[in-house]
């Protein structure tokens, strides 16, 4: 009824248009003036070094990269990488998507929020872990002797980790499936059942209702969280690192900063890299995502779902059980290192203790650590919350000239690996700039929030962009003509029907801006300062002790639990709805 | 929605947490036993004392860092009536990553803010010395009469002042004899062992572009033969059974007890200490003879903030008192308060003067044929090129190095074919060309295209090693 009242409003709104989006003109220049002072300038101040040679304006070193044969070899692997990666990510949550959207069984909600915890695994501990469980003489293969099945005496075991890029793409698809995961059941929740049911009710199969219907309605959900887990599996450094499988561009470049003899060359490599990967984004999203309204056809009735029997329960316990539990190994393994006090050659600790535990909370560092990743993190939170949410409002409801320019830079810290991002803030910070006072070696709370800041803040435009889709926008302009001010209109009409999004924002946000490690290993350098993931680092790799491990495992194990009780809260508030974050 | 068992959980975490925080309540706090000599020298406790405070960068493990500050803050107490707080920075990685980031921070300024540089290996600190970035320490004479000159060939102590050595480190194989033994593989006591071809793919490695630890070790491995072609050969061979090449010597170390590697060589200590936690599983020997010790040093920053505190805790570090801590059980009067180090002093008087009192780890490196002597000039020649040359010929091409040594495997080492395994380029083909090239890298234009040269050899060679047809 309402929309059929806009056409009347039309010839006035046209009037006032201008002074109407003058707001929002506003809006989108502070967010521009933002991204390109706290993200671009840095990313410039990092990738200069590669075009410099002796001082002056130079493409030698570009050259150098260009015309390597090794190199450009590399950057292909790792682009087939990423493409191999996300299409097992996908063979993985797709069914499981489809099944949590169609049926219910006993159990589903708890498996449902298990697969979840592979995105909230503590770094460095979680690789160790992951080696303890595949390593040549790791517990499996242990295990596999304890069963008969290998004999170490008669051969080699099977060196799991060893297996190379196929070990990175496992490692990779159990780690950020799901991401996928959760944005194509939020796509399938978007779905009007009745077109399914038209299509049944012409005589289609389930199997072509579900390739002819369901996936093509699908395909923007698919391809959001396709770009996504592309970008992610394109610029990981981690997984590569554990199975030792280096021939990527990547882990070519962290390893060569970690170099005490860096040369222009490696920031050279980083123009081609971060180069390729906003050309991946944008192919992704002009190509693939730009039929995205498609998706988002808001469903007028719940689509129902089937109770499954014993057999069918069984079965999905099987698929959803397999895959927790070999996503769910690291944290398992984490845990177990946080309270062994012995584990060497056998499958589970031989002593347990709960001194690592005690431990963190004796040692002030730890602690305080644990205090100031929350500190940044709620305060990154709340930033990406006030500019995400307001671009998005910019990008959905405005109708500025260049929105959809606002919209492509918002989405650029996702092609930005962290670890350039946190040289530049190096750069700029440096000792004798103005900006000393702020650097790393001072006080580096301002840019270690703003850089979490920076990193995340596409999530929450996706995920306050999808809200505000889903709001008709009538409803605004109802309270509108009713008098309410634009204001009062924003906090008592629209903030509460898009509540649930922002809360699935900030929670997902808030985890990852707990796990951030380049920005938190390079710029925090006073233990005062020091992130969880810092004190981790420092105690994971402070190896002239033996159970500086296991310490470090112990404030793994705080993390998961921290991180894991946020995500489980939001997950029951949420449900499906959580994975609108994750649209590219 | 209802959960039936979210109130016995939450009642589960609760115990939990109090649990921990009765424990928290057990650790000592409050004045201690010092604070009574405080009070009757100089009328305050610690707590009352002017504050002063100690910057430092160092790749020492947090260990190491609470030991020296709490015993030094308690002697400085003490002897100057000031109480000392440390601040420990940490810019993210090991040696090769402070030193870049000291360099960066005097090309841009005269100053770091930091007073002290603790470990790291010999070589950045020569080359800190030679880049103008250290300030001149002031060394007692009981200091330098017990800390020799050089040692095994190598330098132990800059004879401007510039560094001193502060323990000294050894190098040796490490391996999980328990496993060794249940696959009745030969135990490893010589360098060459390592490179045995029943070991291939079984020996975790550190790369020596960002270890200098690692760096140290294959010198010592090159050094152990009589020329630079053999040694590079002996060398070659380990590093083709690597059966992975970690970011740090401490990951290395780490393969050890998480089941990686069944293998690895390290630094004394990173051995010695978890030997000492899993007895029976794990060994640390250092192959005699073929090993020599390498200084740890300490140093002075230029323009320090605080010269005269610097100047006071590298005094402390060196004195007899502070050298003991390194080699002393927990427990000793002059021993750490809560873990003990495990790290070799590099001051002779200290091994007779607790002989007896040290840890069982603890070898006295200055006793005859321990130590192999060092070609100084070799190991100034070849050092910095080592990194890039083993970085070149082994971790950038790692697949390709293990693809030849297991065809060198299978078909039983055809001299021809080993020959072209060990085959170095021209540029570092003989020990003369190594110091030509060396001198080369400095420029960084030079050294990427040498160092882009070698891995395009290498890769070449080892591809042919692994296709050509057997002869």
């Amino acid at each position: 009824m309402i929309r059929n009242l806009l056409p009347t409003l039309a010839s006035g709104r046209l009037r006032s248009t201008f002074r109407e989006e003058r707001p929002a003109a506003l809006v989108a220049a502070v967010i521009v003036v933002v991204i390109t002072l706290f993200l671009l300038v840095p990313i410039m101040e990092t990738i200069s070094v590669g075009f410099y040679s002796e001082g002056e304006l130079d493409g030698y070193w570009f050259e150098r990269v260009v015309s390597n044969p090794i190199l450009m070899s590399e950057l292909g692997n790792t682009t087939l990488l990423a493409v191999i990666t996300t299409a097992v990510c996908i063979v993985i949550a797709l069914p499981l998507a489809v099944i949590r959207a169609r049926y219910t069984f006993r159990g589903i909600n708890v498996l449902a929020m298990l697969l979840l915890l592979p995105l909230i695994l503590p770094p460095f501990v979680g690789a160790i872990a992951i080696k303890r469980f595949l390593g040549q003489f790791g517990v499996l293969n242990i295990m596999l002797e304890d069963l008969g099945l290998i004999d170490m005496a008669e051969g080699l075991p099977p060196d799991w980790l060893g297996s190379g890029f196929t070990g990175v793409v496992i490692l990779q698809a159990l780690h950020l499936f799901p991401i996928l995961y959760l944005n194509l059941s939020a796509a399938l929740a978007n779905i009007d059942p009745a077109y399914m049911q038209a299509a049944r009710n012409l005589g289609a199969s389930r199997f072509q209702t579900f390739w002819r219907v369901t996936l093509p309605l699908l395909m923007p959900g698919l391809f959001a969280g396709g770009t996504i887990v592309f970008i992610w599996a394109f610029t990981d450094i981690g997984t590569p690192v554990i199975v030792g499988y280096e021939h990527l561009t990547p882990v070519t470049i962290f390893k060569e900063l970690a170099t005490s003899e860096v040369t222009p060359r490696t920031y050279s490599l980083v123009f081609i890299m971060l180069s390729a990967s906003v050309s991946f984004y944008l192919m992704g999203r002009f190509f693939l995502g730009r039929n995205t309204q498609v998706g988002s056809t808001k469903a007028s009735v719940a689509a129902e779902t089937t109770e499954l029997g014993a057999l069918g329960t069984a079965l999905a316990w099987i698929l959803f059980g397999g895959v927790v539990l070999l996503s769910v190994l690291p944290h398992i393994g984490v845990v177990l290192l946080g309270v062994s006090d012995h584990w060497v050659n056998s499958v589970l600790p031989q002593e347990y203790t709960l001194r690592h535990l005690i431990f963190v909370f004796t040692s002030p560092e730890s602690l305080n650590s644990i205090i100031n990743s929350l500190k940044y993190a709620g305060i990154a939170t709340v930033i990406d919350i006030v500019i995400g949410a307001a671009a998005a409002w910019v990008i959905i409801r405005s109708k500025i000239v260049g929105r959809s320019v606002l919209d492509g830079l918002c989405m650029l810290p996702l092609a930005v690996p962290g670890l350039i991002l946190a040289a530049g803030y190096v750069a700029i910070t440096a000792q004798g700039s103005w900006l000393e006072s702020f650097g790393p070696t001072e006080n580096p709370f301002v840019i270690l929030v703003v850089a979490y800041a920076m990193r995340r803040i596409p999530f929450v435009v996706r995920g306050v962009s999808a809200g505000l889709q889903q709001v008709s926008e009538a409803l605004e302009e109802a309270a509108r003509n009713l008098g309410a001010s634009r204001l009062g209109t924003g906090l008592r009409i629209t903030a509460p029907l898009i509540a649930a999004n922002i809360i699935a924002a900030a929670v997902l946000t808030f985890s990852f801006h707990m796990l951030e490690v380049s920005d938190s290993l390079i710029l925090a350098q006073t233990p005062e300062h020091y992130p969880i993931t810092k004190q981790i680092y420092r105690l994971a790799t402070s190896t002239g002790s033996p159970e500086a491990v296991n310490q470090a495992a112990a404030m793994g194990v705080y993390g998961i639990l921290l991180l894991g009780a946020t995500m489980a809260a939001a997950s029951l508030l949420l449900g499906k709805r959580l994975g609108m974050v994750f649209r590219a | 929605m209802n959960y039936p068992h979210s109130g016995r959980f939450a009642g589960l975490i609760l115990a939990v947490v109090a649990a921990l925080l009765g424990a928290c309540g057990e650790s000592p706090s409050g004045p201690t036993a010092g604070d009574d000599a405080l009070v009757r020298k100089y009328g305050k406790t610690l707590a009352e004392l002017p504050e002063v405070k100690l910057v430092l960068i160092s790749p020492h493990n947090t260990d190491i860092q609470y030991e020296y500050e709490t015993a030094y803050a308690r002697y400085h107490a003490e002897a100057f009536g000031e109480r000392v707080t440390f601040e420990w920075r940490d810019v993210g990685g090991g040696s090769s990553s402070i030193l870049n980031h000291l360099r960066n921070v005097y090309e841009n300024a005269e100053r770091s803010g930091i007073d002290v540089v603790w470990g790291g290996g010999d070589f950045n600190f020569t080359r800190m010395a030679a880049e103008g970035i250290l300030h001149t320490m002031q060394l007692k004479s009981e200091v330098r009469d017990n800390i020799p000159d050089t040692f095994g060939g190598l330098a132990m102590c800059d004879p401007d002042g510039l560094w001193c050595g502060s323990a000294v480190s050894g190098f040796g194989i490490f391996y999980n004899k328990q496993l060794l033994d249940r696959m009745r593989l030969p135990t490893p006591t010589r360098w060459e062992d390592l490179g045995s071809p029943r070991l291939f793919d079984l020996v975790g490695l550190a790369d020596p572009a960002q270890s200098g630890s690692a760096a140290a070790s294959y010198e010592m491995i090159v050094q152990s033969e009589p020329t630079w072609q053999a040694g590079w050969a002996k060398l070659l061979s380990i590093l083709g059974n690597a059966k992975r090449f970690y970011a740090g010597a401490g990951d290395a170390a780490e393969a050890l007890p998480s089941g990686e590697a069944l293998v690895t060589t390290c630094i004394d200590f990173y051995g010695t200490n978890r030997m000492a936690k899993y007895p029976e599983t794990l060994v640390y020997l250092s192959p005699r003879g073929q090993t020599s010790f390498n200084p740890d040093p300490i140093a002075i920053l230029k323009n320090p903030v605080n010269p005269l505190l610097a100047q006071r805790f590298v005094d402390f570090v060196l004195s007899a008192r502070g050298q003991a801590l390194w080699a002393l059980p927990v427990g000793h009067a002059d021993g750490p308060s809560l873990k003990a180090l495990g790290r070799q002093p590099i001051r002779r008087d200290v091994y007779e003067h607790y002989a007896g009192e040290l840890l069982p780890s603890i070898v006295n490196p200055y006793e005859v044929g321990q130590t192999m002597e060092v070609d100084t000039q070799l190991w100034n020649d070849s050092y910095g090129l080592l990194r890039q040359l083993v970085w070149a010929a082994a971790v950038r091409n790692v697949d390709f190095l293990k693809a030849a040594k297991q065809r060198l495997i299978e078909t039983d080492f055809p001299p021809e074919r080993v020959a072209l395994f060990n085959r170095l380029p021209d540029n570092v083909a003989t020990r003369e060309r190594v110091a030509e090239t060396n001198r080369l890298l400095a420029d960084r234009k030079q050294r990427d295209l040498i160092v882009t040269g070698w891995v395009t050899f290498f890769r070449d060679q080892y591809r042919q090693v692994a296709e050509e047809d057997a002869t």
